[in-house]
């Protein structure tokens, strides 16, 4: 029976980039598929739960350190959240997020009043629980980059 | 006012807005579960035609061993506790 390489590093690079490309890569498609729809169903199924809110690198630093392992997509969703959603504070000149009844002017990012919200934010059970499926993507993912990067021989049979 | 106050409460946008499943909150283990089985047994399954089994069996183990838990936590919070308890 022949080994698998110790080493694949275009399989490492792909799964990087996306959950379950680096499988697809290596040669192993439906496995890549199972595995990308996994990832990103729990990581979209958190942002479906708590809103765009849950992927925030600023006031969730330590909970974006595991999001950031699901790839460039997380970083993507963080950069359109700080730049399209959230708003300048009038008087401390920081970002923040709209309150109720808030907008957001388009040509400068400073929160208008009377407006709509671009997103509401997320609290109490909603953003926890948001915030933890994305995470645990993130740390599932971290495996798979691994098991694309570093094959092990599977067991045969049942897992 | 009040007009924009309710189109903002009724409008959900998806992705963006949060879910209102407060009261079920419980309920997302089951597709946290599935969606945790289904990349783990992925990349640990041998061949791929046993990953839909695995895949039920891991999410039905991750359901009960947290009814188990939460039941055990019941059971040490409500009697065990009662009878350590300084009276």
């Amino acid at each position: 029976m022949d080994e698998p390489p110790l080493f694949r590093p275009l399989g490492l690079v792909a799964a990087c980039v996306l959950p379950g490309l680096g499988h697809i890569v290596n040669g192993e498609t439906k496995r890549g598929l199972c595995i990308g729809a996994g990832v990103l169903g729990l990581f979209f199924s958190g942002l479906l739960i708590g809103g765009i809110d849950t992927i925030d690198s600023r006031e969730d630093r330590v909970w974006f350190f595991g999001q950031a392992l699901v790839g460039p997509l997380s970083f993507v969703i963080d950069y359109a959240h700080q730049t399209h959603f959230k708003v300048i504070d009038p008087q401390t000149k920081q970002l923040r997020s709209a309150y109720p009844g808030e907008g957001r002017d388009p040509k400068n990012g400073y929160a208008v009043t009377p407006g709509m919200p671009p997103n509401i934010k997320s609290i109490s059970k909603m953003n926890e629980l948001g915030t933890l499926f994305s995470t645990v993507a993130g740390m599932l993912n971290f495996i798979v980059v691994l098991d694309a990067g570093f094959p092990s021989r599977r067991q045969t049979g049942k897992a | 006012m009040y007009t924009l106050a309710l189109l903002v409460t009724v409008a959900y946008r998806p992705f963006l807005d949060p879910l209102n499943l407060d009261r079920v909150w419980f309920l997302l283990l089951f597709p946290m579960a599935f969606f945790v089985s289904l990349a783990y047994k992925g990349v640990r399954v041998g061949e791929m035609k046993h990953l839909p089994r695995e895949v039920a069996v891991m999410t039905a183990q991750i359901v009960l061993g947290m009814i188990a838990l939460g039941l055990a936590s019941y059971l040490f919070v409500q009697h065990v506790v009662p009878l350590i308890a300084p009276k």
